[in-house]
């Protein structure tokens, strides 16, 4: 009998799932829902210091193979955000990921400090927002030197495991895995969204997002997501959460063959509801049934074989 | 296509629509009429995009010969700049979203019993969804009542089209300027209590959707109560919707809930909260998300 628990740092997934930072995890009541209702892990919306209030409307426009948004990075405050990220720990039966954001390294580090006080399982560390780059200058992950300083400071404050999230939009991720690993990063999330992207109704001849360009997620990234990770497998040996375009179980084992451990999945709430991550673990275990894998850990990286 | 969207197989992208119609319904309370198959259920919203402005939500308030109408109350930036808008501008529409009113003609339950007495209990432009209910529960020959509240007799909007196909129009106003002089839940109280009500739908602000959901309580009547939130995607992805009770989505999950699911969202406290417990209960709640 194929086995979906997944051994991820320190915990145990009850299987490989897991829901991806900024899709729903904007409150703890969410998070602990997503983590009923199947997930193996759940990520909250990236958190930062000081409450912004993202952009206008609309900040998330369907195209044919995917989504793009611009949310922002409307959080509500470090110490709201504190509260609800305490619930879904207290209350959710699968582990919590803590995502943070801040504008510089310092402040990285602040808010690293503070997410300690909700006792999240894990801090995941946004180092690839692509929305806030207008703002901010390039985003810390395209830079090799800034994304190890980065994570140094966050490793230095937090009391729990540190995971790294990259960005697809470097011309070598290698590098950027590389350098985060080396600086202390327990474990990679890859990816976040591509682009940015654009999309322009034809009768306003209007950019639709309100921020105009937004990252691209969905269907449309996974082939590009795959890539990552199989890349990063290659060169680093800590655990990858394989991210992008994920929607049913095919895609999951795909991730898993080019070394993900766990998978993330963000935008297939949109097409398959909060139920897809019982969907997905369970389009996973027919896949292993019938091709005689028993365990995850067995599946991770063959690709590379 | 699948169970994540509800927005007839198009994609959640505007479609851009002309206004072919304005009509002044009240005080600062206008609808706006668009040519459009849009296929919505009463209780469903859309969302309307002012490209350079902002997007936000609004109930369907009639739908009727391929049009369907929005009614707006002018209440801030957006809102005020929609009602500038004129007769040919044009406007991005997404939806139609979220849960809806069930009616289901007299014998609605199947049980024989009698569900003619429909008493919509609207506040504000709470009257918008319920206008659109009106008209589909006359058309099922569902004797209906409407029980509208504002602060005062120039807000009040509908009363004539509502009469005109039959349904019983109550006004309540704060003032006393127009109607019963108090709370639309006192004219309820008395409709109740002169057995000329048998299930109670509402939308409106959440403190009179409490009392209301109190009162139906009380007398052991079914109701359905249209719930708002703050919202930003609109489609169930980015979480801003949600309250705290079972981390329900307004949005998607809403916004028109059972009587028993309001009840329990409008009581939740966080503080007291032990989530798994609560999750035990009935199994009936299940079939609302
Ligand atoms: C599902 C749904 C259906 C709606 N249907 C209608 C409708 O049929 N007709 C209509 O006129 N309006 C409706 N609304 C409310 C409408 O979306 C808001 O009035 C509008 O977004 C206000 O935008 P604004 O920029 O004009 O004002 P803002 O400056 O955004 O708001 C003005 C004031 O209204 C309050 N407010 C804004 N949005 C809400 C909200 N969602 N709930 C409670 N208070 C709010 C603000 O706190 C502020 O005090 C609906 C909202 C939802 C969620
Ligand atoms: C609406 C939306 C909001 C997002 N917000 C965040 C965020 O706050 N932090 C973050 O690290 N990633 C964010 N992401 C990126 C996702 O976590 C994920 O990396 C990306 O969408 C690719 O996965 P998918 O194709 O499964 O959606 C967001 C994605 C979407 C669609
Ligand atoms: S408004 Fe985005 S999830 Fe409801």
């Amino acid at each position: 009998m194929p086995n979906l628990e997944t051994a991820f740092l320190n915990k145990t997934f009850s299987n490989p799932t897991v829901l991806s930072s900024g899709i729903l995890g904007v409150y703890g009541s969410s998070l602990v829902r997503v983590a009923i209702e199947g997930a193996g892990a759940v990520t909250s919306k990236s958190i930062s210091l000081n409450y912004r209030s993202g952009h206008p409307n609309p900040i998330i426009v369907e195209f044919e193979a995917g989504l793009i948004n611009a949310v922002g990075l409307s959080t509500h405050g470090i110490d709201d955000s504190i509260s609800e990220i305490s619930y879904a720990v207290k209350n959710s039966p699968s582990p919590v990921i803590a995502s943070v954001f801040a504008d510089n390294v310092e402040n990285f580090a602040l808010v690293s400090q503070r997410i300690n006080e909700a006792n999240p399982d894990f801090i995941e560390v946004n180092i690839s927002c692509p929305n806030v780059e207008s703002e901010f200058g390039k985003p810390f992950a395209t830079d090799p030197k800034t994304s190890a300083a980065v994570t140094s400071a966050v490793k230095k404050v937090s009391k729990a495991p540190v995971i790294v999230k990259l960005s697809p939009n470097v011309p070598n991720i290698k590098l950027i895995a590389k350098s985060v690993v080396d600086a202390g990063a327990d474990a990679i999330c890859a990816i976040n969204t591509v682009g940015p992207g654009m999309v322009i109704d034809i009768e306003s001849a209007k950019p639709i997002l309100s921020n105009k360009v937004g990252g691209v997620s969905g269907p449309a990234i996974k082939p590009v997501a795959v890539r990552c990770v199989y890349d990063i497998f290659s060169e680093v040996d800590v655990p990858i959460i394989g991210v992008g375009g994920v929607t049913n179980g095919s895609d999951a084992i795909e991730m898993i063959f080019a070394g993900a451990t766990a998978v993330g999945i963000g935008s297939a709430v949109h097409y398959r509801g909060i139920g897809v991550f019982k969907k997905v673990s369970k389009e996973i275990f027919r896949f292993m049934d019938t091709h005689d894998y028993s365990s995850i850990e067995e599946m991770r990286g063959l690709a590379h074989e | 296509m699948n169970e994540g969207a509800q927005n007839s197989g198009r994609l959640n992208k505007p479609i851009t629509l002309p206004i072919v119609k304005v009509v002044d319904e009240a005080k600062d309370f206008k609808s706006f009429y668009f040519d459009f198959d849009l296929d919505a259920k009463p209780g469903q919203f859309v969302t309307v995009w002012i490209p350079g402005v902002n997007e936000k939500p609004f109930a369907v308030s009639g739908q009727k010969d391929g049009l369907f109408s929005v009614t707006v109350s002018a209440v801030g930036p957006f809102t005020n700049k929609m009602h500038e808008l004129k007769e040919g501008d044009k406007v991005g529409v997404k939806g139609p979203y979220g849960t809806h009113y069930k009616i289901s003609g007299p014998d609605c339950d199947g049980t024989g019993a009698e569900h003619k007495n429909l008493v919509l209990v609207a506040g504000g432009y709470g009257v918008a969804p319920l206008v659109f209910l009106a008209e589909e529960a006359v058309g099922k020959g569902v004797q209906t009542t409407m029980i509208a509240g504002t602060r005062t007799k120039e807000l009040l909007a509908f009363r004539e089209k509502l009469e005109s196909i039959g349904v019983e129009y109550l006004a309540a106003t704060d003032d006393g300027s127009e109607g019963f002089h108090g709370f639309v839940t006192d004219v309820l109280e008395n409709q109740i209590s002169q057995g000329k009500a048998s299930e109670i739908c509402a939308c409106g602000p959440r403190p009179m959707l409490e009392r209301v959901g109190a009162i139906a309580e009380k007398h052991n009547l079914p109701g359905q109560f249209g719930l708002e939130s703050y919202m930003k995607c609109g489609f169930g992805i980015c979480g801003e919707c949600a309250v705290d009770y079972k981390g329900i989505h307004i949005c998607k999950d809403g916004p028109v809930f059972p009587l028993a699911t309001a009840m329990k969202i409008f009581r939740f406290k966080k503080e007291n909260d032990n989530f798994s417990q609560d999750n035990t209960d009935d199994k009936s709640e299940k079939e609302v998300f």
